[in-house]
């Protein structure tokens, strides 16, 4: 008992130690903040428009100015940051709910089930970058939901690998064999002595999985395949506000910084969760 | 820093600059003969029986022309052919063409030039996608080299404004035949101002000056148009002069641009009109009581002072009033009133308002989405909750098509021919292709018939107005406005032609100091 | 090994295969009518049926399948339906815009990217190092269009240092490529550091520097080379996202590359050029993967061995 409190001191020691880390930690959770505290945060409804204060810029009445429709931006990215929380986080929850226990029976159980699975997985990679999540867009049609559902397939592919690894190194141990031997089923067997070896790549992954899922979604938005405009959403936001770069430039830079910080955070978070927890990363 | 690792950035830098030098340079050309026009979208085809999208026209009208051309009234005046007339039964037109005119590759434009170009658009195995602007021809005869006979199948009051059209425009029989159906589109001869040099899809059309050009001869040698999607790019580019003429300036660069002295714009009234399509065959649009309701809750006059910053005119009903024969005024307006809205609502019986969807294309005309943004929003407070949900083009059209979907829509239209009766008839006979209102009424299918075959101009005026009275009355459409063609050019640019169905013409322009 | 990269070459057919038959379906199931689209604002219902039929848009999608696949191994890819021009010529003037911009960006992304990692590792968890590191964060963390939008507005508007448009100068290519390449820069500069650092804590580099090698050579020759293995594999792996990356990067640019080919391709329903211009993506991405692993017996001969 002595001994693991000292191992998590040492954890937390090492992660406050590592600046950039709490940095990330400390942008992370003020994204987390505004997106809770948006309705305290604001009076004003981010998709009241005001047609006669079009494009103000940053001050008086609106602390980050208006945009092209004369709504507020700084209520829209607060809200927009609960939009963004949202597409990150579920779609890398759909990227491992379906990408885990794929990625685990085809190591486990290798095999024909193995080649088709990685052969599938082939033919998905082969799909470079954004293409396979525009294609998707548009055969589901444009709404929040179907982005999730095409940045999560995106980023699938990564955890069914990570999976099936770790479930190959798995399968040739004794205990396993003592395991079915016993009769408990193959599902339990993995879930059991799996989970705990995957739990700490999955974390690490899955976090620097939504900065990368924010910012896939982020780009279908820029390229008017993203949310429903009545939806605040960031990449949208900065995608309208481009037209407008020469006369208002905030309308653009305010929403791509918002992206930006997010994303930083949670890719300095990632970093440093994987120095703590990934034991091959220690020095 | 080490000296090792000075060393070793050292030779990946100048590993950079090796590879960089490999890549080539190029340079920039800039005379002042030769003219930049930046333009949004690149042009699909050159081929004018294929076009059917504007900036393809424009690219294709430098280098051909019409038989019957429009001046920038839009007028009807001579073209390639000098003069015309019409049998007393109104079905055999004489056209006399104009002598000396040569194409481009060196043919000659005579009567069999016409016929071949005619005969070529109406042959099914050309496919041109336009072919029912001159469905209505049974027959081109040559009477001698500078006379040609065209019969309809019956009298066709809008006859010469099809013909005026940038699909009948005149193309070089030699080379179509030697091109074939499918190649032409990327080799045209014409026997316009301009003629083609080069073309790199999705970059660049470079054109050069036909020197030997029948008309007023352009002092512009080289015409280059170049794609640049990006609004704002597209501003920039003027703004340093990287580009003399940009076309689709966006409203809210305006006050900007009119600010800098290097550059003047032109702003001319247009022919497209944006409406709110509402498809009549769904609840709770098929009451013409709730499709007015939508008619009275929108401002359109905010939408157009704040959101366009003036750039476009209220619209009157469906037809822009710049279009020769359309209406000036119509019997019914309607205005910015909420209260009758929700009466009208009320009456139809829907006391509380509704729920429905309202869909909007994004990018496919100026502000388009913007405008839907904010209608949806003044709808609101006549108790009408839409929600907004964009769509890209081919979807939207497919799901527009079938209606099941459909009930709020954005949609713009132009004017191809300039005259009313081609988009009337296209946009509320029953069941026609840009019917996506789901428009049906017998009286103004009889009356749309009946203009046609009208070959008095008056009274087919007439009959054109009593259509758009009947239109605006079963409120069909919720009209908005009709946009303003904004030019920028360089202040030094002058000439420039801007016709009000967004053709440009540059065979007049002048490049100062 | 040999063996080993031709089963993997071999297998790369099949997954081509798959490929094709997945994009023809998929595109296939794209809501719109190609012959509508094509046909444009004011036809009439018999111009689209006319349109239709000439591009055999009415055949069941299992012979349009058929009749093409049939077509590319003949090598043709077919005709735009957009434009009427041969699919070839399209993405012939298109492909070479993108592999140069993907080259360009590339070679500034393993240069610079190397030389931050080789400095970083160099020092460790000294001020540059930090900076450095924070530096490639933020390059990660950047959405590509916002990172493009900032340096165009900065650079071409303000500063007025680099044109606005491709003109196909050297001068006109380093926003895009910096835009594009600023991620695969920051990548590298990671992959360098971290793995020239597990390099340096090996023991046989602790053991030639007992022997008294001076410190720099061992840390710049062995680290390095080791290392070359990682640079090289993430190198290979990021020109093929580059490539489809591009397509961001082309449509803030207005860069006429294949990316914004397809893109524009895919809004028009012009199903023979989104068809070829993603194969052609996909090819070349499954044999630059293939080079990669080729390239990295070569550079670290010990594979074979394995």
């Amino acid at each position: 008992m002595r001994s693991r409190d000292t191992e998590f001191q040492k954890n937390l020691k090492r992660f406050a130690r590592r600046r950039v880390v709490v940095v990330g930690t400390a942008l992370v959770l003020l994204f987390i903040i505004a997106a809770l505290a948006a309705p305290i945060l604001t009076k004003a409804d981010p998709n009241v428009q005001d047609l006669s204060e079009l494009l103000h810029p940053p001050g008086g009445g609106h602390l980050l100015g208006t945009d092209e429709l004369g709504r507020d931006i700084w209520s829209r990215i607060l809200y927009g940051a609960r939009v963004s929380l949202l597409v990150g986080l579920s779609s890398v929850g759909i990227a491992i709910a379906v990408g885990v226990p794929l990625g685990a029976m085809a190591g486990f159980y290798g095999g024909w089930i193995d080649e088709v699975m990685m052969r599938a997985l082939d033919v998905m990679l082969a799909f470079p970058g954004v293409l396979l999540t525009i294609v998707l867009v548009v055969i589901l049609g444009p709404s929040l939901r179907n982005v999730i559902i095409s940045v999560g397939v995106y980023a699938m592919p990564n955890f069914a690998r990570l999976a099936r690894g770790e479930a190959l190194s798995i399968r040739s141990n004794e205990y396993i064999e003592a395991a079915q031997a016993v009769g408990a089923p193959n599902w339990w067997i993995i879930w059991d002595h799996m989970l705990p070896n995957i739990i700490s790549p999955i974390i690490i992954m899955g976090t620097l999985s939504v900065g990368n899922a924010i910012l896939t979604a982020a780009s279908m938005g820029f390229l008017g395949m993203g949310a429903p405009p009545t939806i605040p959403e960031w990449g949208a936001m900065l995608s309208n506000g481009r037209k407008y770069l020469l006369v208002a430039p905030h309308a653009a830079t305010i929403p791509g910084l918002a992206i930006l910080l997010l994303v930083l955070g949670l890719n300095l978070l990632g970093d440093g969760l994987r120095d703590i927890l990934d034991p091959k990363m220690k020095n | 820093m080490s000296t090792k690792a000075t060393r070793i950035v050292a030779i990946l830098v100048s590993l950079l600059l090796v590879a960089v030098t490999v890549t080539g340079c190029g340079s920039k050309p800039n005379a002042s003969n030769s003219l930049t026009y930046a333009v949004g979208t690149d042009a699909k085809t050159l081929d004018p029986q294929f076009v059917n999208d504007l900036p393809s026209a424009v690219a294709a009208m430098q280098i051909h022309e019409t038989l019957v051309a429009r001046d920038e009234n839009m007028n009807l005046v001579p073209g390639l052919a000098t003069e015309w007339s019409v049998s007393s039964d109104g079905k055999t037109w004489t056209f006399k063409l104009r002598k000396g005119v040569k194409f481009h590759d060196g043919t000659d434009f005579n009567a069999d030039a016409v016929k071949y170009t005619l005969d070529r658009m109406l042959d099914k195995a050309t496919a041109s996608p336009r072919r029912s602007v001159v469905s209505m021809i049974t027959g081109v005869k040559v009477v001698d080299a500078s006379t040609v006979q065209i019969t309809t199948d019956q009298p066709f009051g809008p006859f010469l404004a099809q013909l005026s059209t940038y699909n009948v425009a005149m193309m070089s029989p030699t080379a179509a035949k030697a091109a074939g159906v499918k190649g032409y589109g990327q080799k045209p001869v014409g026997t316009g101002p301009f003629k083609f040099k080069s073309w790199t899809p999705g970059e660049k059309l470079v054109l050069e000056r036909n020197d030997s050009y029948w008309g007023t001869k352009p002092t512009i040698k080289e015409l280059t148009f170049k794609v640049v999607p990006e609004d704002a790019t597209r501003v920039m580019l003027l703004k340093t002069g990287d580009a003399q003429v940009v076309g689709g300036v966006p409203a809210f660069q305006i006050d900007d641009l009119k600010k800098d002295a290097n550059i003047t714009l032109i702003a001319k009234p247009g022919f497209r009109t944006i409406y709110v399509g509402m498809n009549n065959s769904q609840k709770p649009f098929d009451d013409p009581r709730v499709r007015q309701a939508v008619n009275y809750a929108i401002d359109r006059e905010a939408i157009v002072k704040n959101l366009l910053r003036g750039q476009a005119t209220i619209a009157v009903g469906p037809e822009s009033t710049t279009i020769p024969g359309a209406a000036k005024t119509l019997q019914t307006v309607y205005t910015h009133d909420v209260a009758k809205a929700k009466q009208l609502l009320k009456d139809a019986g829907y006391p509380d308002g509704f729920k429905t969807v309202f869909h909007t294309p994004s990018g496919r005309y100026p502000m388009d989405q913007q405008v839907s943004e904010a209608i949806v929003g003044q709808l609101k407070e006549a108790g009408i909750q839409a929600e907004l949900k964009v769509m890209d083009w081919g979807a939207y059209n497919d799901m527009l098509t079938k209606g099941t979907e459909s009930r709020l829509f954005l949609l713009g239209k132009g004017s191809p021919s300039a005259d009313p009766d081609m988009t009337l008839s296209l946009s509320f006979g029953t069941k026609a292709s840009m019917n996506q209102a789901f428009y049906s009424n017998k009286q103004v299918d009889g009356l749309l018939a009946d203009q046609r075959k009208e070959t008095n101009a008056d009274k087919r005026a007439q009959i054109l107005q009593q259509i758009q009275d009947l239109v605006q009355k079963d409120a069909a459409w919720a009209n908005l406005y009709y946009e303003t063609i904004t030019v920028g050019t360089r202040a030094n640019v002058k000439g420039l032609q801007v016709l009000p169905n967004e053709l440009i013409f540059f065979n007049k322009v002048t490049i100062g100091k | 090994m040999s063996k080993m990269l031709l089963r993997r070459a071999a297998m790369s057919i099949p997954i081509l295969l798959a490929v094709s038959v997945l994009v023809f379906m998929m595109i296939h199931l794209m809501p719109g009518d190609p012959a509508r689209i094509i046909a444009g604002d004011s036809a009439t219902e018999e111009d689209i049926a006319m349109v239709r039929t000439t591009l055999g848009l009415d055949k069941p999608v299992v012979t349009q399948y058929a009749v093409y696949m049939a077509n590319v191994f003949k090598g043709d890819l077919g005709t735009s339906l957009r434009t009427h021009r041969p699919v070839v010529d399209e993405i012939k003037v298109r492909l070479p815009n993108t592999i140069r911009l993907a080259a360009v960006a590339m070679v500034l992304s393993v240069v610079f990217g190397v030389a931050i990692g080789v400095i970083s590792a160099s020092r460790p968890y000294s001020w540059a190092d930090s900076a450095s590191m924070v530096g490639a964060l933020v390059g990660v963390s950047m959405p590509t269009f916002y990172l493009g939008l900032m340096l165009m507005l900065l650079f071409s508007v303000k500063l007025g240092w680099v044109p606005l448009l491709a003109d196909n100068s050297l001068k006109s290519m380093i926003l895009p490529a910096v835009t594009l390449g600023a991620r695969s820069l920051a990548l590298l500069a990671r992959m360098t550091r971290s793995s020239m650092l597990e390099v340096l804590n090996q023991d046989y580099i602790l053991a030639s520097r007992a022997q008294g090698l001076p410190g720099n050579v061992i840390l710049y020759s062995r680290a390095l080379k080791n290392s070359m293995t990682t640079i090289l594999t993430v190198a290979g792996l990021e020109f093929g996202h580059l490539m489809a990356g591009a397509v961001v990067t082309e449509q803030v640019f207005a860069w006429p590359g294949i990316g914004r080919l397809i893109v524009e391709s895919i809004w028009a329903r012009d199903f023979p050029v989104v068809q070829a211009s993603v194969l052609i993506i996909a090819v070349a991405f499954v044999l630059i993967n293939l080079l990669t692993d080729i390239l990295y017996t070569v550079v670290n001969p010990r594979v074979r061995f394995r």
